[in-house]
């Protein structure tokens, strides 16, 4: 009995190894063709030429210095903050999902979104700035101040008296901040009279990763690594959730503790992504689900995978965005709906078939 | 492991203090002993077994498990002494028989041991082996309250709380879920709706009354039609069991008492 238990416990293991495994494969390798795609094509052998040498492993002499630029200075800072991006969306919609019992929970529950565009209005539009700051950071400082006031706001009309977060309750500030928010928004759009002041927000709400540099894009990867790392962590206590609070509560987790903590952190990893990036849909949604379709419920397998998951998903949809349309971008938002919404559809089905 | 509440009490959140949920509570629960915890709705036995449990923080008295205060314990210590399987815990989750009982691990994580092992034997005595590979979503009531039952054990507590654990069970499966904790000698304390379930299985019963212990004492001592009359406003004949001698209730049809 025991040694069949360890068995098939082993066999678990190995299988979430073998998950990570392929799956950190699949994002190194779409990394590296996603930094050949684009206006000037490279072949996939100059890309792990470049960065072969870059990383000092070797001269690589064939390299031209044209090719070095593409790849290494505008293509692989855009790939590693779309992987990151969406590594850390996914996780924290996962997270999001288990701590308030709610399947439609995203990274955007705590308001940060919508106070993160905001910011970006005042910037893009009032034209707000701040000395020393070129036009790119000082929108991305905005939207960052925008997402923050907005989660202190949520977390201030939710927290009770002995300083818990009840989900319900949360979710509901939330909604409360974003309908302000929005309101905000679109008052100071329409009242602004640019014509096309609608189409930069709107542009902006839907993400992009286009300027992303080496400095942003380290950030955005330590940022998610580190939430990863937190999230995977608390993975057991993630799992006691699943019978609800006093469950978990019986089972020694410290609920209210845990929930604050989690809550407020993945809302401060969101608000940093949703800086940079904007307020990319669907992958901290849809992703998890899927995830969970696929590879069952629990944090340990869950969070490893659906972090890969997430940024395969957004290489490959930042790819594309930049690609379709010759000489234009396509907001990143618009790419995840429209491949990962058929891809949930069709898991979706085979679900409701089997059930 | 002896339990001891001593007057405990637990006040319901309120601004001027709110409605008193249990009342000056004294109970001392002997190592090994099954306790039946009776009484009508509302009389505050959830709410008793949430504070025992250490879910909850009394307003007044403390809990003693052993020689230490269960309050001042920390939750994951707390959680590998005392379990609780609650009334209706769901999960919309496709989790499997084995990972629903290896949540019982989860106090004693990162401590080396074999919790494959325990988890085995887990559910071998709540008799959920068989089951272990089965989705949570396809199992029956019986089955379900059995995986928790095994969870709980899973927890390797010194005392099991049961919060009416046979609701929504068929007759069979309801003595045969008492059994199955009889026989595993572990101090625990049980809510009960079902009297002769009570009488049949528990070592002692303990009455509860708006918060108030109103009866407490062997099951032929505490179960007369007085305690019956009082408590449930019921007319009722107690007699013996034909088979086992304990008390049975038969109740009269229409018969509240005046």
């Amino acid at each position: 009995m025991t040694s069949l238990a360890q068995v098939r416990r082993a066999r678990r293991e190995v299988s979430t190894t073998a998950a990570v495994v392929v799956l950190t494969g699949a994002l190194l390798l779409s990394m590296a063709v996603a930094a050949g795609v684009g206006a000037v094509s490279i072949p996939l052998d100059t890309v792990f030429s470049v960065v072969a040498r870059r990383l000092g492993l070797g001269s690589f002499d064939a390299v031209t210095v044209l090719e070095d630029q593409i790849v290494w200075q505008l293509r692989m800072p855009r790939v590693l903050g779309a992987a990151a991006t969406g590594a850390g969306l996914a996780v924290v919609g996962a997270v999001l999902q288990s701590l308030t019992r709610n399947d439609l929970a995203d990274p955007f529950l705590l308001g940060v979104s919508s106070g993160a565009t905001v910011g970006a209005v005042a910037v893009l539009i009032l034209g707000f700035s701040i000395a020393g700051l070129a036009g790119g950071a000082m929108l991305t400082v905005g939207a960052f101040i925008g997402a923050i006031a907005a989660l202190v706001v949520v977390v201030a009309l939710a927290t009770g008296r002995s300083g818990s977060l009840p989900p319900t309750r949360t979710v509901l500030a939330g909604v409360v901040v974003g309908q302000i928010c929005a309101a905000a928004t679109a008052f100071i759009v329409i009242a602004s009279g640019q014509g096309d002041a609608a189409r930069r927000v709107l542009s902006w709400t839907l993400g992009s990763m286009a300027g992303l540099r080496w400095p942003s894009a380290i950030f955005l990867a330590v940022v998610a690594v580190l939430a990863v790392l937190v999230i995977r962590s608390s993975a057991r206590q993630l799992d006691a959730f699943a019978f609800g609070d006093s469950s978990a509560r019986s089972l020694g987790v410290a609920t209210e503790r845990l929930r604050w903590l989690l809550l407020v952190g993945t809302a401060l990893v969101t608000a940093c992504l949703v800086a940079y990036t904007g307020a990319i849909g669907f992958v901290g949604l849809v992703v998890p689900h899927v995830v969970r379709i696929i590879c069952g419920p629990l944090h340990q397998r869950l969070i490893p995978v659906a972090a890969l998951a997430g940024a395969v998903l957004l290489v490959w949809a930042d790819t594309l965005a930049r690609s379709v349309v010759a000489g234009q971008e396509i907001p990143i938002g618009v790419v995840t709906a429209a491949v990962g919404a058929p891809i949930f559809a069709i898991l979706l089905r085979r679900q409701a078939r089997l059930s | 492991m002896r339990l001891r509440a001593s007057s405990l009490s637990w006040q319901l959140p309120g601004r001027h203090g709110g409605r008193m949920i249990i009342d000056g509570v004294d109970l001392d629960v002997a190592p090994g002993s099954f306790t039946g915890l009776l009484g009508p709705n509302g009389s505050g036995k959830s709410s008793l077994l949430s504070v025992v449990s250490g879910l909850r923080r009394p307003t007044r008295g403390t809990v003693r498990l052993g020689d230490d205060d269960l309050h001042r314990l920390r939750p994951r210590e707390r959680a590998r002494r005392i379990a609780l399987v609650e009334q209706h815990a769901a999960t919309g989750l496709e989790l499997t028989v084995r990972q629903v009982v290896e949540l019982g691990r989860v106090p004693h994580a990162g401590r080396g041991i074999d919790n494959a092992g325990i988890v085995a034997e887990a559910m071998k005595l709540a008799r959920v082996g068989e089951l272990a590979d089965r989705s949570w979503q396809t199992l029956s009531g019986g089955e379900r309250q059995r995986t928790h039952l095994a969870r709980a054990l899973a927890q390797q507590p010194q005392v099991l709380l049961l919060d009416e654990p046979t609701n929504h069970l068929d007759l069979g499966h309801q003595l045969d879920f008492l059994a199955c904790v009889r026989g595993l000698g572990i101090t625990t304390i049980a809510a009960l709706h079902d009297l002769d379930l009570a009488a049949a299985y528990c070592d002692r019963l303990v009455v509860l009354q708006a918060g108030r212990i109103v009866a407490d004492g062997d099951v032929a001592a505490v179960l007369t039609p007085e305690l019956l009359a009082d408590v449930y406003g019921v007319r009722a004949t107690v007699q013996a069991h034909p088979h086992t001698g304990r008390p049975q209730i038969c109740w009269h049809p229409g018969g509240v008492d005046d």
